[in-house]
């Protein structure tokens, strides 16, 4: 049988990055718990690999199968691609705009009002994250820190678990299968919304029968503040994973017989 | 300063529910609040646990990414949880968030989807719940 598997990974990342560790707190599905996959959505997920081949042994199916990761507290993934983005200049504008508009209020009569409005509006703006790269260095991203109902996350004000945590990221699969060369992963571009623009994914040699560990490397995001600078600092991780690769005769899936025409008259 | 919030996702098998025509064992709740004393995490079974103030939101999340699926309704006892839907500034989305009135001992509450390409209705079996104490 040909198989497209998807594999969803969510991350409660900040218990994770409190454990310093993702054991208890990562959950991983997939769709094909009525085809043999076993413990779905927690840590310990067994996917089935159910492979095909032809009378002299090669491989008759092809296998795919993606991986996908998220958060759970996050803004809602039916939101557009672009919503943080949009949503960040709007609120850039709307400060612009009170900004501008500053020396029309009403309640506004000493210099030192104007100074405690704008100060004020300044901090209902909240902070643009920056990312931390390789060299240690943090840039600008322009995306607002928000909370996980789209408004300016407020350190202090807001409790953690209003974050709207940046999205972990998968950076490679490495391990027995992948030694092994039971599956052969890639990073894919993709339109979908919730793979953010990337995947990984991989194709499956269902000619090697048996059950086989590998490796998924995942990048979190800690937000850090520091001398009024908001940035997202990355956590690496990994988490173990199995694949359990079968392999039976290919059969007509509607006479259950060997292939051959469809019984049709 | 604004009250707890706890984020619910629900990871539905939306092809697993359409072909066997009910919820049942095709839907999956996670929360971020296992620390704090939510359990049976990663099950149709969560019991997310609350305190009175707390705010909830909950988020559905398809298995197939391409497929349809919306969250319509939340049937909650609304002495314990005052439920009201959500739209996310400078967009049309809306979610459903549920503000907690009144701490409950142990309160059952079910969700109204909708899934795939005819939208058609599905509510989840009487399984998740809401924990005090």
């Amino acid at each position: 049988m040909s198989q497209e598997i998807s594999i969803l990974l969510l991350v409660d990342i900040d218990a994770a990055i409190d454990d310093n560790s993702l054991e208890s707190n990562v959950y991983m599905i997939d769709n094909l718990r009525t085809e043999g996959s076993i413990n779905e959505c927690s840590g310990n997920l067994v996917t089935a690999v159910n492979g095909t081949h032809w009378q002299d042994g090669t491989q008759a199916g092809e296998i795919i199968i993606n991986w996908l990761i998220s958060t759970i507290s996050c803004l809602p993934p039916a939101l557009p691609r672009n919503y943080h983005s949009h949503r960040s200049k709007m609120i850039e504008n709307n400060t612009l705009h009170n900004i501008h508009h500053l020396h029309s209020k009403q309640d506004i009569e000493t210099v030192e009002d104007i100074k405690s409005r704008y100060q004020s509006i300044m901090e209902e703006k909240g902070h643009s994250a920056h990312v931390i790269d390789a060299r240690g260095e943090a840039t600008n991203t322009g995306l607002v820190v928000m909370d996980v109902y789209g408004d300016p996350y407020h350190p202090g004000e807001s409790k953690q678990s209003d974050l709207s945590h940046q999205q972990p990221v998968i950076t490679n699969i490495t391990g027995e299968a992948v030694d092994l060369g039971v599956i052969f992963p890639v990073q894919l571009g993709t339109p979908v919304v919730l793979k953010d623009g990337w995947y990984w994914c991989a194709t499956a040699d269902s000619g090697k029968t048996g059950t086989y560990k590998y490796t998924i490397h995942i990048t979190l995001f800690k937000l850090k503040y520091a001398n009024g600078i908001a940035s997202w600092e990355p956590v690496k991780m990994t988490w173990d994973s199995q694949l359990k690769v079968t392999s039976e005769p290919k059969r007509n899936g509607f006479t259950k017989g060997a292939m051959s025409f469809l019984p049709f008259k | 300063m604004k009250n707890r919030t706890i984020s619910i996702i629900v990871i539905v098998d939306v092809v697993g529910a359409l072909a066997s025509g009910s919820l049942k064992d095709n839907i999956y709740f996670i929360d971020n609040n296992r620390k704090r004393g939510s359990e049976k995490e990663g099950t149709g079974e969560l019991k997310t646990k609350v305190e009175m103030g707390d705010h909830l939101i909950w988020n559905i999340l398809p298995l197939e990414p391409e497929a349809f699926s919306q969250l319509v309704d939340i049937v909650i006892d609304p002495e314990y949880v005052e439920k009201r839907i959500l739209t996310f500034k400078d967009s049309d989305i809306t979610g459903w968030v549920g503000e907690v009135r009144k701490s409950p001992d142990i309160l059952p509450y079910q969700l109204v989807l909708k899934l795939g390409n005819e939208h058609q209705e599905f509510i989840t079996p009487d399984s998740a719940f809401i924990i005090g104490g």
